[in-house]
């Protein structure tokens, strides 16, 4: 039988850098779960991203067992690393700031596809370049399904 | 220490720009974020906060979306309080029973350790600790002069003073670890010479028989150096706090200077391992 839970907790964690502190400390110490064990995990899942905000999902069971799920760094992140962009577009509509390829986005979908909850590549894309739009980034070339 | 934390209201319904205002807050110092339905929480140490750092993150975002943000300060306290009160006693190896001030003795094991851990790492519990002290358990520490680095509650050097270690020196760079560590070398009657809260930089210039490190494998592969200056000729060293994978990547620069593998052990993926100092 699955175990019943009692708490989902989202959290964006720098890698490597869990501390008993708040949020971790108060988020998962209320609910029971010994925290030194979530920081210990989490710091040593992480140490070769140093410094980088991760998403993290974190199952707590009512038996104050826990566990979680790393995600790697959020789909707007990634295309702001790949454009050398520092925000998004206040009117992405009209005002368009940067552009990456087909090839890129590809890379990003790959990269976050369970994330996504995505079953296919494309559809992975998809979400990648609604994305990269709503930033006002756009997609250069045709989209290879066209 | 206290963290402050701000909680940002977004007012948009796009997710990303959540993320990107979380990125910028990233490299403005604030280390962990918890989403919530309105926006985010962002937390930082009240000592690494500077107003204009912050305001200047912000900046650049304000033109591009609209947020408002409130700041409150948390105060310093012992989350981990509700595990501590449920923590289950422990047995080590048939020899050593790992226990609370609220649980009652048992003299049928020939070691008893108390410990109080408050937010400090080391009950015992944790593959990484049981592993470090079966080792303890298992070698000659008689006599020896010993190091713990990221000491923690003070377990592992309690441990080796209780196998008839003479000279020991506990470190830990968190200040509530250096605290946990006074009140348990007292809770279980095992002086140390010193305990003294800092990173590698402190560590004494004298010479150990055994150094004992369950940290992580970054700050292993930074601080291995200073251990190999600091251990003598035919010393032991026992590493823990890293998963099995990361021993290929730890051994080599061990063997650099001159500590050479003996053994490891594993529990769960998690590793610890000794390495002799050649003579």
């Amino acid at each position: 039988m699955a175990k019943q839970v009692s708490a989902l907790i989202k959290l964006q964690i720098k890698g490597g850098a869990a501390n008993p502190s708040p949020p971790v400390g108060p988020a998962l110490g209320a609910k029971g779960v010994n925290i030194m064990e979530f920081c210990k995990q989490f710091n040593a899942r992480t140490q070769d991203k140093p410094g980088k905000v991760l998403p993290v999902v974190i199952t707590v069971y009512a038996d104050k067992s826990f566990d979680f799920i790393i995600k790697t760094p959020p789909v707007a992140i990634q295309l702001m690393e790949v454009t050398g962009i520092k925000s998004g577009s206040a009117e992405p509509n009209r005002k368009k700031v940067a552009q990456v390829s087909w090839e890129q986005v590809e890379t990003i979908a790959k990269d976050k596809m369970t994330d996504l909850n995505a079953f296919t590549v494309e559809s992975a894309m998809r979400m990648v370049a609604g994305t990269a739009r709503s930033m006002g980034i756009t997609v250069s070339g045709n989209a290879p399904w066209n | 220490m206290n963290y402050f934390e701000v909680a940002f209201t977004i007012n948009s319904e796009e997710e990303y720009q959540r993320d990107l205002l979380i990125n910028a807050l990233g490299e403005a110092g604030f280390d962990t974020f918890e989403e919530t339905s309105a926006g985010f929480n962002a937390y930082i140490p009240a000592d690494s906060f500077d107003e204009n750092v912050f305001l200047h993150a912000l900046n650049t975002y304000q033109d591009v979306f609209s947020f408002t943000w409130e700041k409150t300060e948390v105060p310093q306290k012992n989350w981990n309080e509700v595990w501590e009160s449920n923590f289950e006693p422990l047995i080590i190896k048939d020899k050593c029973y790992v226990r609370a001030t609220f649980h009652e003795p048992k003299v049928q094991y020939p070691l008893e350790i108390v410990v109080d851990p408050k937010m400090a790492f080391g009950t015992g519990h944790h593959q990484t600790t049981t592993m470090m002290m079966e080792f303890i358990l298992e070698e000659d520490f008689a006599a020896k002069r010993i190091l713990d680095m990221g000491a923690g509650t003070g377990i592992l050097a309690i441990l080796a003073a209780k196998r008839g270690a003479k000279n020991i020196t506990a470190i830990d760079y968190d200040p509530v670890c250096y605290d946990s560590i006074l009140e348990n070398s007292r809770l279980n009657n095992t002086p140390f010479d010193e305990v003294l809260c800092g990173s590698k930089e402190i560590i004494p210039d004298k010479q150990y028989d055994i150094i004992l490190a369950n940290i992580n494998r970054n700050i292993l592969l930074d601080q291995m150096g200073k251990y190999a200056e600091v251990l003598v000729p035919g010393g032991q060293i026992y590493l823990s706090g890293f998963y099995e994978a990361d021993l290929e990547i730890l051994s080599p620069e061990m063997n650099k200077l001159k500590m050479l593998y003996v053994k490891h052990k594993t529990l769960d993926d998690w590793c610890a391992v000794k390495f002799l100092k050649q003579t």
